[in-house]
């Protein structure tokens, strides 16, 4: 099984990776404290205004990335991919595969705080959240699950990491991250803005031809579905 | 005619003129370690949100060499949230690089376009601008954007083409059969084993036509560089890789760096075989293939993949140079450059740097009179951090030997927009115009209030310096010596403080470094160290102290509690140089007490021999007693001659009509050769006459025995 290229945490190297199953596991940061999340994400999410019209339905189908295990999910304007780099496209197939018979299995009640977080959610989405095999550039050369659909209005674009803070204060931590890739292209720095414990990130990118705007919600899954459902 | 070129001559005819040379001279003097000319590119109007600055490119337009373009990782294409569009910057500067501009001039070439990912920036012979950039839509596409309109307007993008890394050459020689034809080598990763490949387009990159040049049967390809000769034809360099050779940090890979080249404009690459030729012979080499060049336990590090070779041809004679990484004996990854002499067939191979430190990121440029410049950078990690040394070294022996300058050291730990990982990019670079090398390096910024990454311009002459009139040797000791038993140097403390003083009416150039006697212990000679070159306007004084050259030299703390030596000042101009020794008494703890003594030495001075250099001399060459001469069609022909006895460099010539002016580049000229030139006549200039002025070397590039005889009038009768 080959080596894979894996992102490069600022002042550490390497990350463990998961090579049995021919994927990388991203970072594994520890998991946030419950209470705390339970607490936070919601507001988090409640409070940053930086959210669309399908948002809701994604949030909804959050636990069909729990079910496959995948650890984060990035919230673009008009698509959700999976942190899981997969070195090929069948190995990432294969993980589509298992989040579209996911998306079909009864959905978990939403907790009472986070019932106007979902409202307006559809039972089915398939439609709407059609699953995929994608690239994940300019990040890395990797191939990444996703929902991907022209027509999805998820995040808002260019929205000022000034207008988040406005809204919720300033984040819990800042972290520079960059990318690395397999290639000789220029590495996509991330900087991380953690909320609710590191459950949700806003992220910008050097890449961005708007500095200082989020470029990307970042989404711990396991943590953001315990406080939802 | 032989001609002493004195280091005032040197600046009044370095093209920029020397009241602005001697400013940025002592701008930067103060700032950094370095002998050439730094300039931050950047300040704080021009980057208010601290880019990182990095992978940066430079071109400088051979025609104007006060026109110089930079390209760095300082801003990206895109569209607001208004969708009005955001173009990616050009540095660019109109005064040989002592102040620059911001432009965004670089469009999204394609529509959901983020970018730039890699670039490249070059002028072609008519001093049209071209920028190879890598874009990222759904895949990666390369685009070369081309001057379209006026200098800072919005350039147009071409076709798309290619895929990792693109580089960018043009064919700038009139007489090459090639002329003005643009190639953009990359790296094709959507093969098995990645490929070399090179574009080239006949039109600035409006449409490129792709062709696979690596040899990538057995290995993957990686860094593939470009040069063109003025004869037109083609070299690139690429590494094939053979296997990870170390662990990281510092990961090596065994690799061959084959030099390819084309005869045919780029539309084949086997004139040296179906390889190549190995500029290092059958052998592999071991080159860095990392992600951690440094010291990770000591701070921030860099990658270098792709960081280990580069490759340029000598303007005049078309030697083949190339400079490569391979760890030799010394355990160290170290620069080695190899020259051709017979168009790639063969090689012969010499070290850059000195086996005592990991040396990586070459890039090498050949000036119009040979000397080859190598920019690149060692790293440090003896002291408590990682010290990163942007160096740059020239040979006036085809590479024999060579002359080494550090331009800048560097902890990236404390500068924020510097990410661990990728701290300047993959590469940097220098170029060379006439006997001037131009380079960017992203580098610690100078004067920002924030310190940061910054895009570093410098420039450094080509010219061997003339063999200085005047030295000067002062004794320095600096330090504390605790143990009462040392008989070398008594117990106490010891400061030394050095004042130079410019007696002259001229300003006054001069070298200092330092030449250690202790350490090493006893009977061993200790090392020399550049510290600075200054520059001192009349009845100026400075001082080199004891404090200077341990923030300069030693930054991590000198090497032994207390240092001596000499401090040795090589100058053209006779200088006052003085030197104040102090000294302080210990306590019975060893701790610094009272004041105990000081001695005030005038230092001698030293004459020593001036050596000489032949020189060209360019004229505007008279025809029948006059320079009326048209050609069937109108066009008034000029003749240019170097009638002195060195070779001269690339200029131009202009032409001012009484109606407008026409300006022509003008090749590089042998001794005793001369071009005819052809200027367009403005409409209105008969009238019924048409008079004119002739001026050869019209930017003043050239450094010529004569500069009194450039000009010369004439009129063509109506």
């Amino acid at each position: 099984m080959q080596r894979i290229s894996i992102v490069v945490l600022i002042m550490i190297c390497l990350s463990t990776a998961d090579y049995s199953r021919g994927v990388k596991a991203p970072n594994k940061e520890a998991t946030p404290e419950p209470m705390t999340i339970q607490t936070n994400v919601t507001q988090v999410l409640s409070k940053a205004g930086v959210f669309r019209r399908d948002f809701p339905t994604a949030l909804a189908f959050l636990e069909s990335w729990n079910r496959i295990n995948e650890p984060k999910i990035h919230i673009f304007p008009d698509r959700v991919v999976g942190s899981t780099q997969y070195r090929t496209r069948e190995e990432a197939q294969r993980a589509a595969a298992r989040l579209t018979e996911a998306m079909r299995a009864a959905r978990s009640r939403p907790k009472a705080e986070a019932a106007d977080l979902l409202r307006g959610a559809p039972a089915q989405a398939e439609a709407l959240l059609k699953v995929d095999v994608i690239k994940l550039l300019p990040d890395d050369d990797s191939f990444h699950v996703a929902w991907i659909n022209p027509s999805l209005q998820l995040l808002t674009p260019n929205v000022s990491l000034a207008t988040i803070q406005e809204r919720l204060g300033p984040p819990e931590r800042s972290t520079p991250e960059l990318v690395q890739n397999d290639t000789e292209r220029r590495p996509v720095v991330l900087t991380l803005h953690s909320y609710a414990g590191g459950s949700i990130v806003f992220a910008e990118s050097d890449w961005s031809p708007v500095p200082r705007t989020v470029d990307r919600v970042i989404i711990d899954v396991r943590s953001t579905t315990a406080a939802l459902f | 005619m032989k001609t002493h070129l004195s280091f005032k001559q040197i600046a009044l005819r370095s093209g920029i003129g020397f009241v602005v040379v001697a400013a940025f001279f002592l701008a930067s003097s103060n700032k950094t370690d370095a002998i050439a000319t730094l300039v931050d590119i950047a300040n704080d109007a021009t980057d208010p949100l601290n880019m990182a600055d990095t992978e940066p490119s430079i071109a400088v337009n051979p025609t104007n060499p006060l026109e110089i373009a930079v390209v760095a990782f300082s801003g990206n294409w895109g569209t607001s949230a208004s969708g009005a569009p955001i173009g990616a910057p050009v540095w660019r500067s109109n005064d040989g690089g002592a102040t620059w501009s911001k432009v965004n001039q670089i469009p999204q070439p394609v529509a959901n376009s983020s970018g730039p990912g890699d670039q490249k920036i070059s002028f072609n012979a008519g001093s049209t601008l071209l920028v190879a950039e890598l874009g990222v839509t759904f895949s990666i596409q390369d685009f070369v954007f081309r001057q379209t309109g006026p200098p800072n307007a919005a350039l147009t993008p071409g076709a798309a083409y290619g895929d990792d890394q693109p580089h960018l050459d043009v064919d700038k020689a009139g007489a090459s059969p090639c002329f003005n034809r643009l190639y953009s080598p990359w790296l094709n990763f959507s093969v098995g084993n990645p490929r070399s490949t090179v574009s080239n387009s006949i039109n600035n990159g409006v449409a490129m036509a792709n062709v696979g040049a690596g040899d990538n049967s057995a290995f993957p390809n990686r860094t593939t560089r470009i040069a063109v000769a003025p004869n037109g034809k083609i070299y690139i360099i690429y590494k094939t890789r053979e296997g990870i050779a170390s662990a990281e940090p510092n990961q090596m890979e065994n690799a061959h760096f084959r030099v390819m080249r084309s005869d045919d404009c780029g539309a084949t690459w086997g004139a040296l075989g179906p390889s190549g030729v190995s500029v290092h012979g059958a052998a592999q080499v071991q080159t860095f293939f990392t992600n951690q060049f440094g010291n990770p336990a000591k701070g921030k590090f860099a990658r270098a993949r792709s960081s280990d070779a580069w490759i340029a041809v000598d303007p005049g004679d078309g030697d083949v140079f190339t400079v490569f990484v391979d760890r030799d004996a010394s355990g160290f990854g170290q620069v080695f450059a190899a020259r051709s002499t017979d168009q790639g067939a063969t090689w012969t191979v010499n070290r850059v740097t000195d086996g005592t430190h990991h040396s990586a990121y070459p890039e090498v440029a050949v000036a119009q009179n040979g000397t080859i410049g190598v920019l690149y950078i060692d790293f440090d990690d003896s002291g408590p951090g990682t010290i990163f040394r942007h160096r740059f070294a020239r040979s006036f022996d085809n590479g024999l030997t060579w002359t080494d300058q550090i331009l800048q050291s560097m902890d990236p730990a404390p500068l924020t927009n510097a990410s661990s990982g990728f701290l300047w990019g993959d590469y940097e670079g220098v170029t060379a115009v006439g006997n001037t090398f131009f380079g960017v390096f992203t580098g610690e910024s100078i004067g920002r209030q924030n310190r940061q990454l910054d895009p570093i311009f410098f420039k450094e002459t080509a010219e061997q310096p003339t063999e200085t009139q005047f030295s000067y040797a002062a004794k320095i000791v600096c330090g504390l010596q605790r143990d009462p038993k040392d008989m070398r140097l008594a117990r106490g403390f010891y400061a030394t403080t050095i004042n130079i003083h410019n007696p002259g009416d001229d300003a006054a150039k001069f070298f200092k470094k330092l030449a250690l006697s202790f350490p090493p212990e006893e009977q061993k000679p200790g090392k020399i160290f550049r510290i600075s070159e200054d520059t001192l306007k009349p009845d100026e004084a400075l001082k080199v102290d004891c404090n200077d050259i341990r923030r300069r030299l030693f930054p991590n703390g000198f090497p032994t509690p207390y240092i001596e030596g000499f401090v040795v000042i090589e100058s053209a101009q006779s200088l006052d140089v003085t030197a104040v020794y102090s000294t302080a008494a210990l306590d019975k703890d060893g701790n610094v007490t009272t004041h105990s003594g000081i001695d005030v030495e005038q230092i001698n001075e030293r004459k020593r021999k001036e050596t000489t250099r032949e020189l060209p001399d360019l004229i505007p060459v008279p025809v029948n007693g006059g320079f009326c001469r048209l050609t069937p069609d109108g066009k008034l022909i000029v003749t240019v001659k170097n009638q002195g006895a060195g070779p001269a460099g690339p200029s131009t010539t202009q032409v001012s009509f009484n109606s407008g002016s026409v300006s022509l580049p003008t090749p590089a000229l042998a001794p005793g050769a001369s071009i005819d030139l052809f200027f367009q006549v403005p409409a209105g200039c008969f009238r019924p006459d048409c008079g004119f002025r002739i001026t050869v070397d019209a930017a003043s590039v050239v450094i010529e025995t004569n500069e009194a005889n450039n000009v010369a009038s004439g009129s063509c009768l109506g």
